[in-house]
């Protein structure tokens, strides 16, 4: 996961340069969502935005999710 | 879904040789991309190339000392290293991550879908820590400096010893590497069912990728000469402080006696011989460990090692067991002594070129 829009598309980006049929495995979306503290535990991002999220069993983020766009 | 199809020449799994994983250089949801090292010490890449609904496509790519450099330092592009291979394994792997269909190909018989594009640099956002720290250690250049009298046999000699001696430094001061952490503690495993010293020499030389081996440029002897190396500067200089140790009389008579001290003691206390394989570890009373403890901080001390107490601490082995891996140090280290006081060998300068 990623802190912002930006910097998740900059790295599946460069991801993709190296591995083209990216989109096949992780799909050609990105996804906005709310992470809160009943949701999981999350890394400290490092300097490019990115960081591990891991869900609670409980937790359901999939209702958190706001925006899906596409990414270019 | 199914694969794109490759030409290639279907190969036996069993035909290929083994590699050992070294570190992933590219992540996203799991390794896209990693290093493996094959039983020659060659460098190879694990690149993810495709998937199906139950399967990925990988691709084994070989790659050589320089151009890893250059792909870490990003002045070389994955489509590059692809396009230098001389060849390439695709294989596939299931849920269970068995992996199957080998195919021997090379890089012109692959869809274009699977080549990575023109700018495909391993860029900071993209590149695991793993390849940072990789990336970071840069070797230089280092001579043996070699003088007098010299056979066949010290050519070999001289050299092994050298490497094994890099190779045990290299792991005590890379042990927040995966692959060095997990080769230690697979020996650390193997120790309780036997161990022989000589493992976690080898062991550790299996672990170390090609940018940070110790390398051949050049070799020139007519007394004088030199084996010039391109090498971790910081893991000579260590070695250049035990060498130092060895080769002064006064240290060498301390170490010579600790060495028999330290055998007595085990002779006495019925501990097997440096060597044996029996695993008798867990026997050992209190009072004996506290001694073989003591051992340990007096080796330090002798080979002016201080700094590597916390690093041993971290190996999670017993007293027994780092006590024997700093005697076969030891005695590997003295079998260069010969060398040093006799004025064949050199570390760190060249008669022929001066200091390096």
């Amino acid at each position: 996961m990623y802190l912002s829009l930006e910097q998740s598309v900059s790295a599946f980006q460069s991801v993709q340069k190296s591995f083209r049929m990216a989109r096949k495995v992780f799909g050609g979306h990105v996804a906005n969502v709310v992470i809160t503290p009943n949701d999981g535990a999350c890394t400290v991002a490092n300097r490019y935005g990115h960081f591990d999220f891991h869900p609670y069993a409980t937790g359901s983020i999939h209702s958190n999710v706001s925006t899906v766009r596409a990414i270019p | 879904m199914s694969f794109l199809r490759v030409e290639g020449i279907k190969i036996d799994a069993r035909t290929l040789p083994k590699h050992q994983w070294n570190a992933d250089l590219i992540e996203f949801e799991g390794p896209l991309l990693s290093l493996y090292k094959g039983e020659s010490g060659n460098d190879l890449l694990y690149a993810w190339l495709d998937c199906t609904a139950t399967r990925n496509r990988w691709c084994i790519v070989p790659v050589d000392r320089k151009s890893l450099r250059d792909y870490l330092e990003q002045q070389k592009t994955l489509r590059e290293l692809y396009l230098e291979s001389e060849w390439i394994v695709i294989f596939h792997t299931g849920a269970s991550s068995k992996r199957s269909a080998f195919l021997r190909t090379s890089w012109d018989r692959l869809p274009d879908a699977y080549l990575p594009e023109v700018d495909s640099y391993l860029t900071p956002e993209i590149a695991t820590s793993a390849a940072e720290k990789l990336a970071e250690e840069i070797t230089e250049a280092y001579f043996l400096g070699l003088d007098g009298e010299l056979y066949l046999d010290d050519f070999s000699l001289v050299p092994k010893i050298y490497q094994q001696l890099y190779s045990f430094h290299y792991g005590l001061e890379h042990l927040d590497r995966p692959a060095v952490q997990g080769a230690l503690s697979k020996l650390a495993g193997s120790w309780t069912g036997g161990f022989s010293a000589v493992h976690l020499f080898t062991g550790l030389n299996s672990v170390t990728p090609s940018i940070h081996r110790a390398k051949v440029s050049e070799v020139q002897f007519a007394s004088p000469g030199h084996i010039k190396l391109d090498l971790l500067p910081d893991l000579a200089r260590r070695i250049e402080v035990s060498a130092r140790q060895i080769a002064d009389d006064d240290s060498f008579v301390a170490l010579e006696q600790y060495y028999s001290t330290v055998y007595r003691y085990f002779k006495g206390n019925k501990i097997s011989g440096f060597d044996d394989e029996r695993a008798i570890s867990a026997n050992l009373a209190p009072e004996i460990v506290t001694r073989l403890k003591e051992f340990i901080d007096f080796f330090f001390g002798l080979m002016r090692w201080e700094d590597y107490r916390s690093s041993f601490e971290y190996l999670d082995v017993d007293a027994l067991h780092q006590l024997r891996v700093l005697l076969a140090y030891y005695r590997r280290l003295k079998r260069l002594r010969p060398y040093l006081v006799g004025g064949n060998l050199f570390l760190g300068c060249s008669r022929v070129v001066g200091s390096s």
